[in-house]
């Protein structure tokens, strides 16, 4: 995958233009990219920085977009996509280890070939998958709020850029997606 | 109640936020007159409220910058939040600080904790003490704390370069910092050399009072903490007793050893290690077992070594011949210290009764917290991506330490005991169970699994929680144990399993514990070798499948179950025994893949059954047909890695596809199709060592290709490029046994290879 900024700053503005082809040819990119900064951050090749998924859509933003010639709506878009993209990643990855949990126990085997099973459950990510399907349901602002700040890194301010709501709107939102999804999660 | 009722759902937001805006005295009241007569309403924006309160860190993103600090990186993180370098923009200058933030989830105890510690860092103000600058709650609600910033280097370390005097005159400035926090009410309770920076200048700097409690208001406080790091812990502290001051002046005894020999005492104390009988007694004095034998205060360690270092007969010394010939003298000394004793427990048991429950909960939650998500968590996250052992190393041996430490305060409390046996054996399958990926510590898995046991043992028949809890660790440490080489041991284990678990099911008969059992046997039949454990587990398992068809989980585990038998069975001594089960699993893995073709899993498990069909007609040179069923795993596996380019196990699943058709091929001859299969199979192993170049499985699997490959250019003639495979083999061979991960099976290859080598020219 070899694009320069410029490409997925095209991308963007035909996405923007109604193109709906654009973002299927942008969230591989976008999804690509997020993977490779990951792998370089556990490598430590970038010593003195904690990981952190949203450090990486940040970082992914400076380097996939042309920032001269980016406009704020694509920033906007930007950051919607990969904020869903991480999303995903970080759901499809607990997922498939809930999945291989489930036979783990069984699995010391002495097939032809050596089965190995990954790492224990960890149902946060699940639950907060399904509890943002859930809140979905009642209130679609709320989840991309969520997805924004908490997958995609943004600030009050920058959400409130990129949803075109207010900042204050998107406090109130944030403030109280929070509260109904950990009640979710408590429950 | 019903949320799409838009304008309940408005009517809800809008009261939580008028709500939220109030002190938390005055919002019942409010509630109670914005929900008159809707208990619904009330009901949904009480437990709104709620949540808000409890979960103010919940999902929140560490911000960039808090107040007028930015945050630049983290440089230490801890069983309470992380500590972060920030800087402050300071017109002509930068200024550097530290700070500490809750960065999990907050839990009331939690945010109590910090807020505590935040009272008594306000209170000192001392050269010696790391200064704290700020304090508060961030806009999401998480608390926070701004330090000084110490660039320094750990006491141990800068006394290294300095004579014995200055080293003394260096310790008693830490003696009067910690005399300070003393007055002050503060008991630091984790002193060591790591929380004692020395600046470029000299100057000592006590770091990480993180863990200090205020001292009850009232003079005779004594507060019960857990033990700290151990090695420097007072005896108190280690067995969770109540702590006084007089604990750190036992630490602070330890330290003053190691500076001036460079290690810790031995215990007990032997005589004669420090470089003067006199040091050798005020170390003694300082590090007694009894509190009230310590030293009364640091000041009075920081005299002591005054006298010593000013030629005076120093207090240490004064043994019982002086109390015998000054008895006047000391009657009132005696008497203070006897009172002191007295009010010591006295406040102790009055402070165990306070303070337990709420003790209890806060390490509890530790626990809780430890076991169930962020450190696990960050774990799991990082175990696939390739290069992540070093930081999975990190990882473990903060968690085991954490976890030492907690459970020498575990006491009798069952849930306590509970949470940590659990929280062991995630860490031990974290170290070392291999069915998962782990950090191949085996040595340290068995360890963990052992003190999982020890803990669990005790509560083992208080809940079925804890029965499956022993179980589980009895039937991890069997594995590692296995994997290990050592049989017996594992028998014994595997046994243990067995016996709680068929207990369990005897009298609950849930079919939940019986699939549990399904797995202990197995686990037995591996162990001991006698499948007649794995028939039993084989019989509950269809019995469960039996009763829901369809339950995709109850057809991988019926299949698992046929898989294992078959394993041994698939050699030629055993005829057709192994047919039916080969038959069976096939049919019920075919059925899951029908039911949900895009089940990744379920594709691969049916791609181990033609690989296992393969094994079986190779075996019984139906190479045809081996061939076959070789392919068909290979194009299942391929299809796979398609749709998923990254996983790592499937890429190495793939090579061993490839290798098997390979192995077949030159069975039959076709040694240039053969020589194709075995270099895709060393062309994926390459991405995997690239990924992962010290990979002992990676390793393995590239020398044995190389070996085969070169097999394959000699059967076609071509000598040149069999030798250099063979070379490249044999060296991959050697590189393994250096790192003593060769196999006997690999060690006889590679002795082949060797004779091979020989014929090279």
């Amino acid at each position: 995958m070899s694009l320069v900024p410029g490409d997925v700053t095209r991308l963007l503005e035909r996405w923007g233009e109604g193109d709906r082809d654009a973002v299927a040819e942008l969230i591989p990119v976008v999804y690509q990219e997020l993977h490779e900064m990951a792998r370089r951050y556990m490598r430590g090749e970038r010593p003195g920085h904690t990981l952190q998924c949203t450090a990486l859509v940040h970082e992914a933003y400076l380097r996939l977009l042309d920032l001269d010639g980016v406009r704020w709506q694509n920033r906007a878009q930007f950051f919607a996509i990969s904020a869903r993209v991480m999303r995903h990643i970080l759901v499809d990855h607990a997922r498939a280890r809930a999945a291989d949990k489930r036979g783990a126990q069984f699995e010391m085997v002495a097939l032809d070939e050596a089965l190995t099973v990954p790492v224990p459950e960890t149902v946060d990510m699940l639950a907060l998958d399904r509890a943002l399907d859930k809140l979905a349901a009642i209130d679609e602002r709320k989840v991309r709020v969520v997805e924004l700040r908490y997958f995609g890194g943004l600030s009050i301010e920058e959400t409130a850029e990129a949803t075109g709501c207010s900042p204050m709107t998107v406090k109130r939102d944030w403030t109280i997606a929070k509260a109904w999804l950990f009640r979710d999660l408590s429950r | 109640m019903d949320l799409s009722d838009a304008a309940l759902w408005q009517r809800v937001q809008d009261v939580f936020a008028e709500t939220i805006e109030l002190p938390p005295e005055a919002r019942p009241t409010y509630l109670a007159a914005a929900c008159a007569g809707n208990a619904e309403l009330l009901a949904e924006v009480e437990s709104l409220v709620a949540a808000h309160v409890r979960g103010a860190g919940f999902i929140e993103p560490v911000p960039e910058r808090i107040g007028p600090y930015r945050l630049l990186d983290e440089i230490a993180h801890g069983g309470m939040g992380a500590v972060y370098r920030a800087s402050r923009d300071r017109g002509e200058f930068q200024q550097h600080v530290a700070i500490k933030i809750l960065s999990i989830a907050a839990s009331p105890s939690l945010h109590r904790r910090f807020v505590d510690e935040q009272q008594i860092l306000a209170t000192l103000s001392h050269p010696n003490v790391a200064r704290l600058l700020d304090g508060g709650v961030t806009r999401a609600g998480v608390p926070y704390i701004v330090m000084e910033l110490i660039d320094g280097v750990p006491i141990d370390r800068f006394c290294r370069e300095l004579a014995m005097a200055e080293r003394l005159r260096l310790f008693r400035s830490v003696c009067a910092a910690v005399h300070y926090a003393h007055q002050h009410l503060v008991v630091h309770r984790d002193l060591k050399p790591a929380n004692i920076l020395v600046t470029a200048d000299g100057t000592p700097k006590l770091l990480d009072f993180g863990v200090a409690k205020m001292l009850g208001a009232d003079q005779h406080g004594v507060t019960i903490v857990p033990a700290m790091t151990p090695e420097y812990a007072s005896p108190e502290q280690r067995q969770g007793g109540p702590v006084s001051t007089a604990a750190d002046i036992y630490s602070l005894g330890v330290v003053l050893h190691e500076l001036l020999t460079g290690r810790r005492p031995d215990r007990p104390l032997r005589r004669g290690t420090l470089p003067s009988p006199d040091l050798d007694a005020i170390v003694a004095k300082a590090t007694r077992q009894e509190p009230a034998d310590r030293y009364p205060s640091a000041e009075a360690l920081a005299a002591d070594l005054e006298r010593f270092l000013s030629n005076q007969p120093v207090e240490a010394r004064r043994g019982a011949a002086w109390y015998v010939l000054s008895k006047f003298a000391v009657r009132h000394r005696a008497a203070v210290t006897a009172a002191a004793v007295v009010a010591a427990v006295l406040a102790a048991a009055v402070a165990l009764t306070v303070r337990q429950s709420r003790l209890a909960q806060r390490r509890f939650e530790d626990v809780r917290q430890l076991a169930s998500s962020v450190v696990f968590d960050i774990h799991d996250a990082v175990a696939r991506l390739p290069g992540s052992t070093p930081v999975r190393k990190l990882i473990v041996s903060d968690v085991l330490t954490h976890l030492d430490r907690l459970s020498r305060d575990a006491g009798s409390d069952p849930d306590l005991r509970l949470e940590l046996g659990a929280a062991y054996v995630r860490l031990g399958d974290v170290q070392g169970l291999q069915s998962q990926p782990n950090l191949g510590d085996a040595d340290g898995a068995i360890a963990s699994y052992h003190k999982a046991r020890l803990l669990l043992g005790g509560v083992v028949s208080r809940s079925d929680r804890a029965t499956l809890a022993f179980a589980e660790a009895s039937r991890h440490l069997a594995m590692v144990l296995m994997f290990a080489r050592r049989r017996q041991e594992a028998v014994r284990f595997s046994a243990d399993d067995v016996a709680v678990l068929e207990a369990l099911v005897a009298r609950t008969a849930s079919d939940e514990h019986r699939r549990a059992l399904v797995g202990a046997y197995n686990t037995l039949s591996d162990a001991d070798g006698d499948s007649s454990h794995r028939l039993k587990a084989v019989a509950i398992a269809e019995e469960l499948l039996a009763k829901t068809p369809a339950d995709g989980s109850r057809q991988r585990d019926v299949a698992l179950m046929h898989k294992n038998l078959a394993s041994p069975l698939v050699q030629r001594w055993a005829g057709d025994r192994g047919l039916p089960h080969l038959r069976r699993a096939e049919e019920l893995d075919a059925a899951r893949v029908a039911a949900n073709p895009a089940n990744r899993e379920a594709q691969l498990d049916l791609s181990f059954d033609h690989s296992q069909n393969g094994m079986y007609h190779f075996n019984r040179e139906n190479f045809g047909e081996a061939l076959r069923e070789f392919q068909t795993a290979l194009e299942i596996r391929l299809r796979l890695a398609e749709s998923d380019s990254t996983d790592m196990r499937l890429r190495d699943r793939l090579v061993y596809a490839h290798t098997q058709v390979g192995r077949t091929l030159t069975a039959m001859d076709r040694r240039v199709d053969a020589l194709a299969a075995f270099e895709q199979a060393a062309r994926l192993s390459e991405s995997l060592l690239a990924a992962e170049p010290r990979h002992p499985q990676y390793r393995s699997n590239m020398a044995q290709t190389q070996a085969r490959i070169g097999y394959a250019h000699d059967a076609l003639g071509r000598k040149q490029p069999a030798c250099a495979a063979w070379r490249t083999a044999l060296r991959g061979y050697d590189d393994l046994d250096r790192d003593h991960a060769l196999r006997d099976d690999e060690r006889e290859w590679a002795g082949e290879l060797r004779t091979k080598l020989a014929s090279c020219s």
